[in-house]
């Protein structure tokens, strides 16, 4: 069935069926993928993808049902387990659909129209660049080149009408390196809205290096360290903890930040924004999944924190607005609050010039295990991290296998030094983070 | 679910261009969830998956097309799409479907959408109750259920038809204690490969206490103090440790390559001879099982490891071309939205011969992992780190006070060669496994187990 003709008739069959109100979230995409192996294609995927769901108020209740089919059948299947879900659900808030407000225009360079041949050629490019890099690079375990466009529909009985369509394009490279029997892996990615703005050339050299310099790499004796948390590690650490910004959970107790607005709860050098209008980041968008307008705000300023991030659902039992931040992660999923470009605002020291102030600090280039190392609801983590030992101001030895452990809220009170490198990083689950390299005080690093 | 003519008639547009294999997979997923959290049912949700692809190889090139459109013309335009990926002639034909007979070795006796919702729901209600319940300091629960019934259709052009049914149910149990200033969680997420009968064979109230007691367990713990030191990991969900260590590292899809640290090692010794270690996706009504893996190959119980000797990998059938080795059941996939590849199914340390207390008795100084968390593994490097749900120390041969806050770190290779003792109690515990093919039910297993020696990360 057609798309406007099946929302038309859901609503119809859903006014019959009791629903005070209801919202359909459309989703569709064209993605494309290539993967490339010793010079030649190795996986090639063309994907046309399309869902719809239904939120449905019955009873003063929300229930969801989504579908990938748009028969007939499956508009009955919609509203009957709607009404049977909403039936379910217990809520002190009565759910609300938004009737819209003034949208601000995001602006994109948005372009992934490319030939396919181009992105063969680019992927294969980097294979190759990277295989001549240098000989102690053994192999290219991933070398991919992906765009995806789409398209995001929100109507609902109140009236709303919203679409927005996107576009994102992502290069990811991983290499081996191998001396002796000594093998390290490294790896670098570029998303962004601009397929033209990939630097190939600048991915394969960073994945190169990292792989080359942490031949040799050894575990550093147990203690407290200075730490630099390079620019990716820092916006990794923060996806983790972010959601110690949702309202939901410090309404559900899950942050222990219930109760500190505007005390301060970090360094005065840390300001976070969440920013939905950030160039070229494939999250930008100017209204989120509940059809309510999008816009950018300081979460914490000067190291004070000045707001928590709403859906409309927080926000009313708050008392307060949205602030444009319910998400889902697809329309199979329901509404949760979620940031939408969320980042460390860059200061003015270089990473270079950083290291060289720094008579023994620990840089910390990558933290693993965060999904299950780290516990967001107490802000304690113990992580596997990789890096490199500075004395005297210069790098002296790669590290690795050793763990740092500490705790968010208390990383926050103890960064001296916000840099000036800011990146954004690969999305993670619904949003999207970034950070420059940041100094911490000290960290427990426990290793040989 | 669609006529085999047209079937055909997709594999055939898809070999036009000179692929030598091509395949179509088709499924249909329906999918009950509810979440319960702060004292409410806050989300109940129900949807239908639905959705094909069409996998055309060439050598040991793989591409792949999907689609929810599955009506003829959308099948034929993603095997149209695909076949655009290749710009040679057609010289293969496909061959005509002999449907695959098997018998049903996971018997399902309640489906879910014979059940109402509001029955999901009130089970939902009763673990959340019981954890909630458990103590004053357990000052929020979540339990979130889920069941799917997924049908899943799968044809190729060497003339392979096969059809297979996978219900599967789960509840997970999230525990948060708190004293004010300080709070720790406790988790456990039992799932089976069952209907609703999953509950007459699952005790949900030991589950949901067990995840309360864990939070209140490490609320009044000690920070772990960080070191080298021999680690006992207790049966069941400790199994993850081989699970992303070693067993990431013993799939094709890593092996094929030679990106493995495994690759190459069939015959040699990569254990110390206490363990050996089986993938088995046979296991009836396991959480990791089904009758037929995502490309139509029954399932089969596999030896990866016996007595310390690698003897087989896991393997799908595009990565069996280039190891030249036939596959082994285990090529599959989270949905219709990936090409299948060589992923776990059920995979488990074998049981030994020592009794737990022997195990803890024999170590004098150590960690005692009672219960892991997750983990992640680097496949090239085989760095591994897993966080530790609920530990104790060991102190001259008995468990000690509680420690939180742990993290064990190494290599895989390692590990496997540090495992000193093997316990009689095996058993299984259930997760999600991520990896390129999407996210995929897996139970991971073992009895208790000890390591010699591990990098322990604490907070002290």
């Amino acid at each position: 069935m057609e798309l406007n003709k099946f929302i038309e008739e859901l609503f119809r069959r859903g006014r019959e069926e009791g629903f005070s109100d209801m919202e359909v979230y459309y989703i569709d995409s064209d993605s494309f993928e290539v993967n490339i192996y010793n010079q030649e294609v190795d996986k090639y995927n063309v994907n046309k993808n399309k869902g719809i769901s239904l939120r449905a108020i019955y009873d003063g209740r929300l229930g969801y049902a989504y579908s990938e089919k748009f028969e007939e059948e499956d508009i009955e299947f919609l509203i009957k387990n709607a009404k049977n879900n909403a039936k379910e659900t217990q809520t002190d808030v009565l759910p609300e659909f938004y009737q819209g407000g003034k949208y601000k225009e995001i602006e994109q360079d948005v372009n992934v129209d490319i030939d396919a041949k181009k992105k063969i050629d680019d992927a294969m490019f980097m294979e190759k660049r990277a295989k001549e890099y240098d000989s102690r690079i053994d192999s290219v375990n991933y070398c991919l080149v992906e765009t995806t466009k789409g398209r995001r529909k929100i109507v609902n009985t109140k009236g709303l009408n919203l679409e927005e369509e996107g576009g994102v394009g992502v290069a990811y490279i991983a290499v081996v390196a191998k001396d002796k029997d000594d093998v390290k892996s490294g790896s670098s990615f570029k998303v962004t809205t601009n397929y033209n703005k990939i630097d190939f050339e600048k991915l394969v050299k960073e994945a190169c290096d990292e792989a080359i310099n942490s031949l040799g790499a050894e575990s550093i004796p147990s203690a407290k360290y200075k730490v630099i948390l390079r620019r990716d590690a820092a916006a990794t650490l923060l996806a983790t903890f972010s959601s110690i910004f949702s309202a939901d959970s410090v309404q559900k107790g899950f942050s222990l930040l219930k109760g500190k607005l505007n005390t301060k709860i970090a360094s005065d050098k840390i300001t976070i924004l969440d920013d939905p209008f950030l160039k070229d980041a494939p999250l930008s968008c100017s209204f989120d999944d509940e059809g309510v307008e999008t816009y950018t705000k300081e979460v914490i300023k000067d190291g004070v924190l000045k707001t928590f991030l709403y859906d409309i659902k927080t926000a009313k039992k708050d008392g307060v607005k949205s602030t444009g931040n319910g998400f889902k992660s697809t329309y199979k999923s329901p509404v949760v609050v979620a940031p939408t470009n969320m980042y460390i605002v860059k200061g003015t020291l270089g990473y270079e010039e950083a290291i060289k102030m720094q008579e023994k600090a620990l840089i910390i280039t990558s933290l693993q295990g965060l999904h299950s190392g780290a516990n967001p609801v107490s802000g304690d983590f113990s992580l596997a991290a990789e890096g490199y030992l500075v004395e005297d101001g210069k790098i002296t030895k790669p590290v690795e296998q050793i763990t740092v452990a500490g705790n968010f809220y208390n990383v926050l009170n103890e960064i001296e030094e916000v840099l000036s490198d800011f990146e954004l990083a690969l999305p993670v689950g619904l949003g999207s983070y970034g950070s420059p390299s940041i100094i911490i005080k000290e960290l427990n690093v426990s290793g040989k | 679910m669609i006529e085999k003519s047209i079937l055909q008639e997709v594999l055939n547009e898809a070999l036009k261009t000179g692929g030598d294999f091509a395949e179509i997979y088709i499924e249909q997923n329906d999918l009950n969830t509810a979440y319960m959290t702060d004292g409410k049912v806050e989300s109940v949700l129900s949807g239908k998956d639905y959705g094909a692809g069409v996998r055309i190889l060439s050598g040991f090139k793989c591409i792949y097309a999907y689609t929810n459109d599955l009506s003829r013309e959308g099948l034929l335009k993603i095997a149209r799409d695909a076949s655009y990926a290749l710009t040679g002639v057609k010289n293969v034909e496909s061959r005509d479907f002999i449907k695959l007979d098997y018998t049903n070795a996971h018997p399902i006796s309640i489906v879910p959408s014979a059940v109402d919702i509001s029955k999901k729901v009130s089970k939902v209600k009763e673990a959340y109750t019981i954890a909630k319940s458990y103590s004053s300091e357990i000052v929020q629960v979540s339990v979130r259920y889920v069941d799917n019934d997924k049908k899943v259709l799968i044809a190729n052009s060497e003339g392979l038809f096969a059809e297979d049914r996978r219900i599967r149910t789960r509840m997970a149990i999230e525990a948060v204690a708190s004293d004010g200033n300080e709070n720790q969680t406790g988790f456990f997420g039992p799932g089976r490969l069952m209907g609703f009968e999953f509950f007459d064979n699952v005790d949900i109230e030991w589950h949901a206490k067990e995840a309360a007691r864990i939070a209140v367990t490490m609320l009044h713990a000690d920070l772990c103090p960080s070191g080298v030191m021999p680690v006992v990991i207790d049966n069941g969900f400790g199994g993850v440790i081989f699970h992303e260590a070693c067993g990431h590292s013993l799939e094709a899809t890593s092996v094929a390559k030679g990106h493995s640290v495994f690759s190459g090692k069939l015959g040699q010794r990569i254990a110390s001879e206490v363990v050996t270690a089986i993938d088995d996706g046979t296991i009836q009504n396991a959480w990791g099982s089904s009758n037929i893996d995502d490309e139509g190959h029954p399932t089969q119980r596999n030896v990866l490891i016996e007595n310390g000797i690698l003897k087989g990998y896991m393997i799908d059938m595009l990565n069996g071309r280039r190891m030249n080795m036939k596959p082994t059941g285990n090529s599959r996939r989270e949905s219709y939205k990936y090409a299948p590849t060589s992923r776990m199914t059920n995979t488990f340390i074998a049981k030994g011969d020592k009794t737990p207390e022997e195990i803890i008795k024999s170590t004098e100084y150590g960690l005692y992992a009672k219960y892991m968390g997750g983990g992640s593994v680097n496949p090239v490097t085989g760095d591994f780190n897993f966080a530790v749900n609920e530990a104790y120390l060991i102190k001259d041969g008995k468990i000690d006070r509680p420690v939180r806050g742990a993290t064990l770190i190494g290599k895989g290779s390692e590990v496997l060669l540090d495992i000193d003792m093997v316990g009689n109690n095996l058993e299984l515990g259930q997760g999600m496994c991520g990896s390129v093919s999407g996210s995929v039910p897996a139970n991971v297993g073992q009895p208790m187990i000890r390591v010699k020696k591990m990098t322990v990360g604490g907070r002290r």
